[in-house]
């Protein structure tokens, strides 16, 4: 009975922490979303100042030997961007406040949610390319750890694998152009680099290939689109936040960023124009196949990041004011469109469309949200999406040179994306006669999972109501900083009714197509998905190719070089030192390496230890016992030791020493346990010759290199310092210790860190044949 | 190896050897020695206790995990660097008390010394747990 209820009480106990853990992942997300949201907040009160023309410019020294400086700068691009990350950043969180407070990850999601924000907020505000560089990587890694959140799963890790191999390529190019970049200017600090026309410069096609490699695969452009919906592993919220109001954005801001400096050209406009093009129409086409909302989520991100792309390949004004202002209407629907997925799949357990039906009635609230988003993503008046679309659909008609190219491919892929946010509406949430899901089944919504994202789908209908007093700001305050001045004959407003024109009848077409195909969406996904079966296989096939060229590449490699026989990895190091020292000897003109009268000065005694050494390698080499062998080695090294005493350096001559006797002891302990050694170790005649050859031919060019160093003139500049100051300022008369623990202290950390890991390594490797034999016994 | 003569003579060289390997240890600094030689030859000592009397007695006579004395070492290596922050140097710049720098003190306490500690502990922890872990293996 006692038993009992002290057992009772242990349970309630674990019940306890358990929950003051859940309260923990919420408490954690509370705070990070409050910074965010004063983050937010602050970034506000410098909006007149930035919108004014007046950029925000903070610097700090971080690497000042490399010239890598911690400098921000928030113009009108930047703070865009920066809002959003803030903005929708903070409401993410809280979101995510109640979507992990039963999650066991739900801390480490949150830290790397954190992480990622962070390194977003520093990408867009860095004012030094390589620090533009960093920030850009820490936003590839913390996604990978981000979409492999269920990382039990094995799909979700190859999927996270993926686009860290994706995005990760990308950012090498990335590396590479931005460091040409900086070359070519002159200077690494951004915001002087985008005063400057680097078009005629003779590297200008390698930085802007470089660059726009890595912004093609950071926003998953065409060909590199399929990393992005298979990112949707990741937990609802983060795709949220990741793969569609931030991250891949990070792509869209670097050719936005750059857009003065390397647009402008044929090259420029021709190449995302085309990719751009591409990815609008294709994603669109694509989203119509899938059965999953989350995906086809996705694959609408996709049109969209294409279509800003598409709008960034010309430099008139009124297509970078459409691409920012679609950018900032796409941000606001979608992030609130994929919680709202979240929501569904918490409360239901299912994405799929075709087993979701008249949510509206037991989901009121998230319907309510859905609804605006959808409105706003059909382009719906009085929505902001309606003036995104009017913008698009105005600057396409007045596009330079493709515009009834580029017209079409907007209208379809507008007209895909409202009948898929119709279909939503229609389909998903609308109040039907019967519905497929039973209420009953459906899980309780947290009431943070409700609220605070609703802000999200209301701006997008007040910003749209009253467009001239935010949305027009910002959009054209990021115009301005791509365009580099306010274009003399003005921007468009920003207005609901512009008169009848092209722009509109076409929205009211689009619209009427859409509703048609949003009420057969079930007839016309059956119908791309029979096409798109016909369709040879896409990109993601070329990317599993590659991955598995590279593997079997790898494999080979592996196969030859390490075959686990020992004698061969050391007969591979020594052939190579020998092709490359003479290599660069044949590279070099010959000189004459040493004279003989200082041979000949060498005292007798020297001779003596030298052929003590030769006749310990004699014994080494012909030993037929081990332990003979082992010895002679360690005579070979003690001789070595005495050599260093005679010249002067007893430091290296007693750890030479010591080193030498520690060898010997564990190698014999090693050796003396392994099988009796047999002839058939020794391997072919012919092999040993081999191996005699090379062994000869290094020992002849060690020496050769050896003979060479010592005959030029010791440079003694870093001796003389150290003599001059070992006692003065560090306070010790043995220089070498004075090197190891004061001059080059952080060489020895870093030296004394790696000796622990490699005896950590060392006691796991012994531990882990003892645990194998164990096993087989 | 259960010899009796070896484990006599092992006892009295031990301590020798210890003592040894401290006194390379802390002459360092001006005369041939330092931490990482000092670390090697009580290995040394310690590899003939091991022959001697066998890794359980080891074990026990080194009281702390050898993992745990490399880890240690490294932590104490770095904790030497820190005060220097506070002085508004680099990290692991060397700083010695004022005493010995008036020359009113012949004692050299000095952060280096305690960074040389911390090579001392982590090479000692290194060898040590590799020595054990496959003389325990065999």
């Amino acid at each position: 009975m006692v038993l009992f209820g002290f057992s009772r009480r242990c349970k309630h106990f674990f019940r306890t922490m358990k929950d003051i853990m859940n309260s923990a992942v919420r408490i954690f997300f509370t705070l990070v979303a409050t910074g965010s949201f004063a983050l937010f907040a602050l970034l506000l009160s410098c909006f007149a100042d930035i919108t004014a023309g007046n950029p925000v410019v903070l610097a700090y020294e971080w690497v000042p030997a490399l010239g890598v400086n911690l400098d921000f700068y928030i113009d009108g691009l930047a703070l865009l961007f920066a809002l959003l990350i803030t903005g929708i950043g903070g409401v993410i969180f809280l979101y995510s406040a109640a979507y992990f407070a039963k999650d066991k990850q739900g801390i480490r999601v949150g830290i790397y949610l954190s992480l990622f924000a962070l390194s977003m907020l520093g990408l867009v505000t860095a004012d030094n390319l390589l620090t533009l560089f960093v920030f850009w990587e820490l936003t590839t890694l913390t996604s990978f750890f981000l979409i492999g959140t269920k990382h039990e799963k094995e799909d979700a890790r190859a999927k996270a694998f993926q686009a860290l191999i994706v995005t990760g390529l990308g950012g090498l190019a990335f590396l590479a152009g931005v460091i040409l970049m900086g070359q070519a200017a002159g200077t690494y600090r951004i915001s002087d680099i985008i005063e400057m026309d680097m078009t005629g410069h003779a590297l200008y096609p390698y930085i802007f290939g470089l660059v726009a490699l890595g912004c093609m695969t950071k926003s998953a452009q065409f060909p590199f689109h399929f990393w992005l919906p298979n990112a949707m592993a990741a937990p609802s919220p983060i795709s949220a936040y990741l793969h569609s109001a931030t991250m891949v954005k990070a792509g869209i801001f670097i050719l936005a960023r750059f857009h003065p400096t390397l647009g402008g050209t044929d090259l420029w406009f021709y190449t995302l124009l085309v990719l751009g093009g591409v990815t609008a129409v294709w994603a669109s086409v694509l989203a119509l196949r899938e059965k999953d909302l989350k995906l086809m989520m996705a694959y609408t991100t996709l049109m969209a990041l294409g279509t800003i792309t598409l709008y960034l390949s010309s430099d008139s004004p009124a297509s970078i004011q459409a691409g920012m202002a679609f950018l900032l209407v796409h941000a606001l629907y979608k992030a609130t469109l994929f919680l709202v997925v979240g929501n569904i799949e918490k409360a239901t357990g299912t994405r799929d469309w075709s087993k979701l039906s008249s949510l509206g009635r037991v989901m009121p609230f998230t319907a309510v949200c859905a609804g605006l988003a959808a409105l706003s993503m059909a382009g719906i008046p009085p929505f902001l999406g309606f003036i995104g679309k009017e913008l698009i659909y105005k600057s396409a008609l007045t596009f330079p040179g493709f515009s009834w190219l580029v017209t079409a491919q907007m209208f379809v892929a507008a007209s895909l994306m409202a009948a898929i946010a119709f279909f939503v509406i229609l389909h998903v949430f609308r109040p039907a006669a019967k519905p497929v899901m039973p209420v009953k089944k459906l899980k309780q919504i947290p009431p943070l999972m409700k609220y605070p994202y609703m802000v999200l789908a209301l701006l997008g209908l007040a910003m749209g109501l009253y467009p001239a007093f935010g949305a027009e700001m910002l959009t054209n305050a990021a115009a301005f900083s791509i365009l580099g001045a306010v274009p003399a004959d003005g921007m468009t407003d920003f207005k609901l009714w512009h008169g009848v024109n092209t722009a509109l009848l076409l929205s009211i077409l689009t619209m009427v197509t859409a509703l048609f195909m949003a009420l057969r969406f079930a007839q016309l996904s059956a119908f791309v998905t029979r096409i798109l079966a016909w369709l040879p296989p896409g990109c993601e096939r070329g990317y599993n190719r590659c991955m598995s060229a590279i593997q079997a590449f790898a494999h080979l490699v592996t196969d030859i070089l390490q075959n686990g026989r020992q004698r061969f990895y050391v007969m591979t190091c020594f052939a190579t030192l020998i092709a490359l020292t003479a290599l660069a000897y044949i590279r070099t003109p010959f000189v004459p390496y040493a004279n003989m009268a200082d041979i000949v000065a060498i005292p007798w005694y020297q001779w003596m230890i030298a052929a003590v050494i030769i006749l310990g390698v004699m014994i080494t080499i012909l030993a037929h016992g081990r332990l003979l062998a082992i010895c002679a080695l360690g005579v070979i090294g003690t001789t070595v030791a005495v050599l260093f005493s005679m010249f002067g350096a007893p430091d290296v001559a007693m750890t030479q020493f010591m080193v030498e006797i520690l060898v010997v002891i564990i190698m014999s302990i090693v050796m003396l346990r392994l099988p009796h050694f047999t002839g058939k170790a020794h391997g072919s005649r012919a092999g040993r010759l081999r191996d005699a050859i090379v062994a000869c031919v290094a020992g002849v060019i060690v020496t050769i290199v050896m003979l060479r160093i010592t005959y030029t003139p010791f440079d003694r500049s870093m001796t003389d310092y150290y003599e001059q100051n070992s006692y003065v300022a560090a306070h010790g008369r043995n220089i070498v210790n004075v090197v190891l623990v004061d001059f080059r202290a952080m060489d020895t950390l870093g030296e004394i860190m790696v000796v622990a890991i490699a005896g950590l390594a060392c006691f796991a490797l012994v531990n882990l044949g003892r645990s194998k034999r164990k096993a087989h016994s | 190896m259960n010899s009796v003569i070896l484990q006599a003579a092992t006892r009295i060289a031990l301590g020798l050897i210890l003592l040894f390997s401290l006194y390379v240890l802390f002459r360092g600094h001006n005369d041939p020695g330092g931490g990482f030689i000092g670390a090697l030859i009580a290995c040394g000592g310690f590899a003939l206790f091991t022959f001697a009397y066998g890794t359980a007695r080891v074990r026990k006579a080194l009281i702390i995990c050898p993992r745990f004395i490399c880890m240690a070492g490294v932590f104490i290596a770095m904790l030497s660097g820190l005060p220097a922050l506070f002085f508004d140097s680099p990290f692991l710049t060397g700083l010695w008390t004022p005493a010995y720098l008036s020359g009113e003190s012949d004692w050299p306490i000095s952060t280096v010394l305690f960074f040389d500690i911390g090579v001392y502990l982590a090479v000692f922890g290194t060898v040590m747990s590799i020595l054990l872990a496959i003389e325990d293996d065999a």
